[in-house]
């Protein structure tokens, strides 16, 4: 893994599951973070 | 659609010169002593590809190196100026509140993962493995937490994983942080660490 791809993982945790949600119209959860997660290692892996 | 990237104080001084998603202008909505920083999209969102998502990162972080601000979560937009105001209106004494906690703060983000994890073996191994690994998380996850202002330890959510955490770090005490880890990293050479930042403090803003 690149140094990038390295903080990407750090990077969705804190965008997708952190920071404040104004107006409640973010429509991300959780799952979809775990998802985006797996989806960038199998990337990372070149399995996609 | 209005997407806001942050919310910050300081609504007198210029927004820096970096583009937003889709190299939009950025634009400050001021409200009282906070603004939202946001850009204009006839589109209706942001799918979370990397690159929308460093784009994002990028706004915060410019922002983040001339004023205190509360990061958003990638996603958070509303309808219009009225909309807009309307939530700063709302959140006001919240979001001065975390301003407060988070000015002159920076987040950082720790994994650690034992490379090997051990195999499994009988209910008793298992339970042994599991008291060893809650320590060998602690003391990774201690000293740090000393040195930071606030900690938060997430779930661990990979084989082989021992600790996910942030820690909240005066900027004054950054070089400490960091020479830390690098402590922590010769006395554990049996753990993979990854430690990344200085990050806005995505993790410390929703009490």
């Amino acid at each position: 893994m690149s140094a990038d791809d390295v903080a990407l993982v750090d990077l969705l945790d804190r965008l997708l599951a952190g920071g404040v949600v104004l107006g409640g119209d973010v429509r991300i959860s959780l799952a979809d973070v775990d998802l985006l997660d797996l989806r960038l290692r199998l990337l990372l892996r070149g399995v996609t | 659609m209005i997407w806001i990237y942050a919310v910050g104080e300081r609504p007198d001084l210029p927004l820096p010169a970096i583009a937003g998603l889709g190299g939009t202008v950025l634009e400050s909505i001021p409200h009282g002593p906070l603004l939202a920083v946001a850009s204009r999209h006839a589109r209706s969102g942001f799918a979370p590809e990397a690159d929308a998502l460093w784009a994002h990162e990028q706004v915060v972080e410019a922002v983040m190196d001339q004023r205190a601000v509360v990061p958003m979560r990638f996603g958070t937009r509303v309808g219009d100026d009225a909309a807009a105001h309307a939530v700063l209106d709302a959140e006001r004494e919240h979001l001065l509140e975390v301003l407060e906690r988070v000015r002159g703060r920076v987040e950082f983000a720790l994994r650690a993962r034992r490379p090997s994890p051990a195999p499994a073996g009988s209910g008793r191994d298992h339970v042994r493995t599991l008291l060893g690994e809650a320590r060998a998380a602690a003391a990774l996850h201690d000293p740090l937490a000393a040195v930071a202002v606030e900690a938060r330890r997430s779930d661990v959510r990979r084989a082989g994983e021992l600790l996910r955490a942030a820690y909240l770090v005066d900027a004054c005490d950054v070089a400490h942080f960091r020479r830390s880890v690098r402590l922590l990293e010769r006395e554990h050479s049996d753990v993979a660490l990854v430690c990344t930042g200085p990050w806005p403090a995505y993790s410390f803003v929703n009490v």
